[in-house]
């Protein structure tokens, strides 16, 4: 039996005007950058950890107005012993919170409505935060449009507790700072370790034998001693005087001078030597490691323990590989777990209904969850395996065009670069082949969840377009067809379109470019492209449609080459875009 | 913390565990210690709350001091009355049964006076009869009407089950009328709180039932003033799953009937519904037997002895003299201290555990001498404030003193001139002029012709006590005001022996601060006089100077009636400040301030013993 924080809703923190989260176990928050990930990790440290980073910055401003005041809810829950929402809280954690922290809704469920009001308090020229219970956990708008921060605050009482500690890793982490401190997780862990006597003594005598050992087999050091044993006379001194000792005396001295080395092959570096990619994981490890010890001692002395974390971005500086491992070493730690990241490998190794994406739409800054619990196994499975594994980085997408082939894939990231003068990467566009037209929808239901603004640009054979119309009824976006949807001319699929449009002769010159490399002489050359120029369109079509993936980028860039306008179809695409592209980047 | 003797039994309540127990405790039995010591121990033995319900807020508090500071003592005890613990559990829960924030409570009487007086006004039948009444009359029945209103409460009826037993239209209307009333300005009366915390534990079972996990230990103090709806709440929130349940009272001790307490509910009720293991406590432990004896000689019938089961001692003895008696009661100090232990004293006999009582506090005199003389530990028990003085004449002596400091002290000023009898007298000198009693013209004189810086206050009142031994016939008189005299001088000197520059002013202040008085920090014996022990106990008292004319005091004799029987009150109050043991001495002869011996018989209410 534990607890959980099942929901969170902010107020007026930072950019986080107004935004409810659910949250699981562990829940990995992505998004584009500057979208409010850190400010949603902060806003619940507020509320479960501390609040003295707090200034005049942290109150949301709109219209040149600073908000008054931040309000954060957080809604606690049981949970059995399978982690599932459950009536009751057991035993312990009801002495623990005691009855008057626990409400109990109209359905008879229990839970922890804890309201945090941060204000600013001119006299005292400080900020005070304030704790409340709320008589209920107020719905997130009710029938008459009241908004859950509207409502009364109930009465105040305080949420801390050391079973329910609150733990922030922020980005910028690195082990040897938190050698250097004794107040960080490191620190603290090391300066509890105890020793027996027998061991004290038993290690100290190893340390002096050592000592002479390391004094006496060295000429340098014999002859500093002998020298410095001058001392004596002038100090009429009876003990022994001068000592000499390479390594730490005493036992407690040791924490001054712990140190931790890493060897990737044969070479054992002490960490110092080590990238901040080991340095920082080493750090979420220590705290790893910390919590363990908790636990333990929870464990042992039969008390309610449960940690929550905030990680900011584990991946700092890691490469990939160790990424991917990275998710399986958070997700085991004791507690709840709430990780921002723009790593698409960490996003990809988690489950999909633990992905919240936080987006910015017009107003305010939201977020898109997966509602898995409406999707069927297979459709869970097949968003697993063609999204989740293989485009983890939609979820960091500022917008998404699906289509069905590859030559669309090769092609459109060129016409875009010429369209819009930057790149598509720069401008945050994701172009992702679906692999034909039937496969749309696990896509379609990944990005309508976390709110990625998405087009289609698809064939236009009959049977493709009844099969796209029926899975974007089944997405149940809110969006109009038309305005998301661009369909070739009907009948056509990317390469007839081309034909269609007059872009025949470009189409010629790709083939030529690519037959021609493979021609071994002059000669042959020659005979290759007079064979070309004689192909007619139906062979032509042939030709690309037979080796679509070859001749994508050829295409395109003979397109862009011949200063010929880009095929209308595409103008219409990228126009749609254009406009979600500038909108998005006002709001940032 | 010393270690608590409990009895048998006692400790056998204190140890209880798991289950109802009906605790009947007779006066003096030790109920509360009993009650306390059991919460401090369940406090260890478990790791949930407390309940632990008063009748009062008083006795809450009284509680709350007793258990001393546990830790997290605030946290996982309650103690306090049903009205207070109802009122937490709707703070927390009221939401459910509509209350998201706490209504106005009201509980003054007044303000509930005037919201029946409106319900009243809007019930047509009662407005009637209203309208052709007297002040008198409708206060009486605004009384009625909020009688009835409280009554209906206390059954926990409610509107619906009014009508379902047919009451009387009009009354039912009263009642809505005045509910509605209280919604519309979002308040409920005291009577509201338990009703509604019934229903809230009634409707929504897994509210009581968490209440119930949280309330692991309930305790009930004086349940012999329970009511219906307050057994009904204890029952709704035990719900027959929770059964460690305590009940402690006074069967014989109901006093709060007017509000429906019945002590059946104790008696008859718990017992059938929780089955508890009853024990009664019959045994008085406040004092002992022989000082209840004593005291009874005094005033007859006046205490309970039979259950009385510690022994005690009350002892008598006529002294030589003053001196005699003083070094009679501090040997006899020293003796017992010396003795450490004794079975009827708890804890071990300390200076602290002892107390010289007098009449008044010259008394004291000799005493004070002897017990410097042995470097025994004493302090005198003072009201905070100047110093008392006992006799009429340096009472008037005071109000002049404090006239000449301050003239605009017209309190003092007018019952100065009202003591005197001069109305017309304007200031100081006026007075003396219109003043003949030769002894208050003599305090008018002293007063006027003191010096603001104090420098002839010695002389002055030298001169005056001179006077006073030629002019005052009465010797008890003279003797009190010549005492009083050298106790001013006394506290002069305390405080001239420490101030820099001298003035009468800061002489005054002083004396109200209590600075000058020697020994007025508590620590050792205690002497005090009757009147500023009233309401405390000592295990040990000694009870001196207790001759004829001095205790009763002669002026109580002189007066007689109303006075004397006031005196024998007295002389029975100071008795029963010891639990334990009780000394009473008398000297056979006074020496009078003046020189000469007084010889003086046994108290007239002690001839008896």
């Amino acid at each position: 039996m534990s607890i959980l924080i099942e929901q969170v809703r902010v107020f007026n923190f930072r950019g986080l005007q107004n935004i409810h989260v659910e949250l699981g176990a562990t829940t990995v928050l992505t998004g584009m950058n500057n979208t409010g990930k850190t400010s949603f990790l902060k806003a619940m440290q507020i509320a479960l950890g501390n609040s003295q980073f707090i200034t005049q910055d942290d109150f949301n401003v709109k219209d040149n107005n600073s908000a008054p005041k931040i309000i954060i809810d957080i809604k606690i829950v049981p949970v059995d012993k399978d982690g599932v929402h459950c009536a009751d809280f057991d035993a312990d954690w009801e002495v623990l919170f005691t009855e008057d922290r626990i409400m109990i809704d109209v359905e008879s469920n229990s839970s922890i409505p804890l309201r945090t009001i941060v204000t600013y308090d001119p006299i005292a020229a400080s900020y005070k935060t304030r704790q409340y219970i709320l008589p209920e956990w107020p719905q997130f708008e009710d029938a008459k449009h009241k908004l859950w921060y509207e409502g009364s605050n109930g009465k105040e009482r305080t949420f801390h507790f050391d079973e329910v500690p609150f733990y922030y890793m922020d980005a910028q982490r690195d082990i040897l700072e938190d050698m250097k401190m004794r107040s960080s997780y490191f620190g603290k862990m090391i300066s509890k370790i105890e020793y027996s006597e027998e061991d004290i003594k038993l290690i100290e005598d190893q340390i002096k034998e050592l000592n002479e050992k390391a004094v006496n087999s060295s000429s340098i050091l014999v002859n500093i001693k002998a020298t410095l044993k001058e001392l004596d006379s002038a100090m009429d001194t009876k003990s022994e005087g001068v000592e000499i000792t390479p390594f730490t005396k005493k036992i407690r001295d040791l924490n001054k001078g712990i140190n931790i080395s890493y060897s990737d092959n044969k070479e054992s570096f002490p960490m110092e030597y080590h990238g901040m990619g080991t340095r920082s994981w080493s750090s979420l490890l220590t705290l790893k490691a910390f919590i363990n010890l908790r636990d333990k001692g929870a464990i042992k002395e039969q008390t309610p323990f449960f940690p929550i974390l905030a990680i900011e971005e584990p991946e700092a500086h890691l490469h990939p590989n160790a990424q991917k491992k990275l998710y399986n070493q958070i997700d085991s730690i004791e507690g709840q777990k709430i990780i921002s990241t723009h790593s698409p490998y960490i996003a990809s190794s988690a489950q999909l209904r633990q992905l919240r994406n936080i987006y910015k739409n017009d107003e305010s800054v939201c977020c898109g969850a997966i509602n898995t619990k409406l999707l069927t196994p297979e459709d869970i499975r097949k968003i697993e395996r063609h999204v989740v594994n293989t485009r983890g980085e939609l979820f960091f997408s500022k917008v998404i065009i699906f289509f069905e082939g590859e030559t669309e894939e090769q092609a459109l990231p060129i016409f875009a670069e010429h369209f819009f003068k930057v790149s598509h990467v720069e401008a945050g566009i994701d172009f992702v082949g679906v692999g034909g037209c039937g496969n749309y929808l696990p896509f379609l239901r990944v990005a309508e969840s976390l709110k990625i603004p998405w087009f289609i640009f698809s064939d236009a054979e009959a049977n493709v377009k009844t099969s796209v119309r029926s899975q974007f009824t089944d997405c149940k976006s809110a969006e109009q067809e038309v305005d998301i949807i661009v369909f070739l001319s009907d009948g056509n699929n990317f390469e007839k379109q081309l034909v269609d449009d007059g872009y025949i002769d470009e189409i010629r010159v790709a083939i030529v470019k690519l037959e021609i490399s493979k021609c071994s002489t002059p000669q042959h050359m020659k005979a290759k492209k007079k064979e070309i120029a004689a192909y007619d369109n139906a062979k032509i079509m042939s030709i690309i449609e037979g080796s679509k993936a070859q001749f994508g980028p050829l295409i395109a860039e003979a397109i862009i080459e011949s200063n010929k306008p880009l095929p209308p179809k595409i103008v219409a695409l990228f126009e749609k875009l254009e406009a979600i592209l500038i909108s998005r980047s006002a709001n940032e | 913390m010393s270690k608590v003797n409990l009895s048998i039994i006692q400790q056998q309540i204190v140890t209880f565990d798991r289950g109802a127990i009906l605790v009947k405790a007779g006066a003096g039995s030790g109920k509360t210690r009993v009650l306390t010591e059991r919460i401090k121990r369940l406090c260890d033995l478990t790791k949930r709350k407390i309940l632990a319900i008063t009748f009062t807020n008083k006795a809450a508090e009284e509680m709350k001091a007793r258990i001393g500071d546990l830790p997290d003592i605030t946290t996982r005890l309650f103690v306090g009355t049903f009205h207070g613990f109802c009122q937490q559990v709707l703070e927390s829960h009221g939401q459910l049964i509509g209350f998201p924030e706490i209504p106005h409570i009201f509980e003054d009487e007044t303000d509930r006076l005037k919201l029946v007086e409106l319900a009243i006004q809007q019930t047509p039948s009662y407005l009637y009869i209203y309208k052709q009444q007297d002040t008198k009359q409708q206060r009486q029945l605004c009384y009625n009407a909020l009688n009835f209103i409280s009554e209906v409460k206390r059954r926990l009826s409610t509107e619906e089950s009014l009508q379902k037993d047919n009451a009387d239209r009009d009354l039912i209307l009263l009642y809505s009328s005045y509910q509605d009333i209280l919604t519309s300005q979002n308040a409920i009366d005291f009577d509201d709180l338990i009703l509604l915390t019934y229903n809230l534990f009634t409707t929504n079972p897994k509210i009581a039932a968490l209440y119930r996990r949280t309330y692991e230990y309930i305790c009930v103090d004086e349940a012999q003033d329970l009511n219906y709806a307050q057994y009904q709440l204890l029952r709704a929130l035990t719900m027959g799953e929770h059964s460690n349940i305590m009940m402690v009272g006074d069967p014989n001790q109901s006093i709060f009937a007017f509000n429906g307490s019945s002590s059946e509910y104790m008696t008859k009720m718990f017992i059938e519904d929780y089955q508890p293991l009853t024990i009664e406590l019959k045994e008085n432990y406040r004092s002992a037997k022989r000082v209840l004896l004593a005291a009874q000689k005094i005033i007859p019938d006046s205490c309970d002895i039979a259950n009385a089961v510690i022994e005690g001692m009350f002892e008598m003895h006529k002294l030589a003299d003053e001196e005699s008696e003083a070094t009679w009661i501090t040997e006899k100090i020293e003796k017992l201290v010396s003795l450490g232990n004794h079975d009827d004293i708890e804890g071990g006999i300390t200076y602290e555990k002892i107390a010289v009582l007098a009449r008044n506090k010259y008394v004291f005199n000799h005493l004070t001498k002897s017990l410097n003389a042995k470097g025994l530990p004493f302090y005198y028990k003072i009201t905070p404030g100047a110093i008392k003085f006992e006799s009429k004449l340096m009472n008037i002596f005071d109000m002049a003193f404090r006239v000449k400091l301050n003239p605009h002290d017209t309190l003092h000023w007018f019952r100065l001139i009202d003591l005197l009898g001069n109305q017309g007298a304007k200031n100081l000198s006026e007075l003396f002029n219109t003043t003949t009693e030769k002894q208050y013209k003599e305090i008018l004189s002293t007063i006027i012709g003191l010096s603001a810086d104090g420098s002839n206050l010695k002389a002055s009142l030298r001169t005056l006590s001179q006077v006073i031994e030629n002019i005052i016939e009465d010797e008890n008189e003279k003797g009190m005001i010549l005492n009083d005299i050298k106790e001013l001088l006394e506290h002069w000197y305390q405080y001239a022996k420490k101030a820099n520059k001298k003035s009468l002013q800061q002489f005054k202040n002083s004396m109200a601060l209590g600075k000058t008085h020697p020994l007025a920090q508590p620590n050792g014996i205690t002497l005090s006089t009757v009147h500023t022990m009233k309401g405390q106990e000592y295990d040990i008292v000694f009870l001196m100077g207790m001759d004829d004319e001095t205790f009763p005091d002669y002026r109580a004799i002189k007066n007689g009636g109303t006075e004397l029987e006031q005196e024998k009150n007295n002389a029975y109050v100071a008795f029963t400040r010891s639990k334990r043991f009780l000394f009473v001495t008398w000297p056979e002869k006074r020496l009078m301030p003046w020189g000469d011996y007084k010889s003086r018989k046994i108290s007239r209410f002690l001839e008896t013993l």
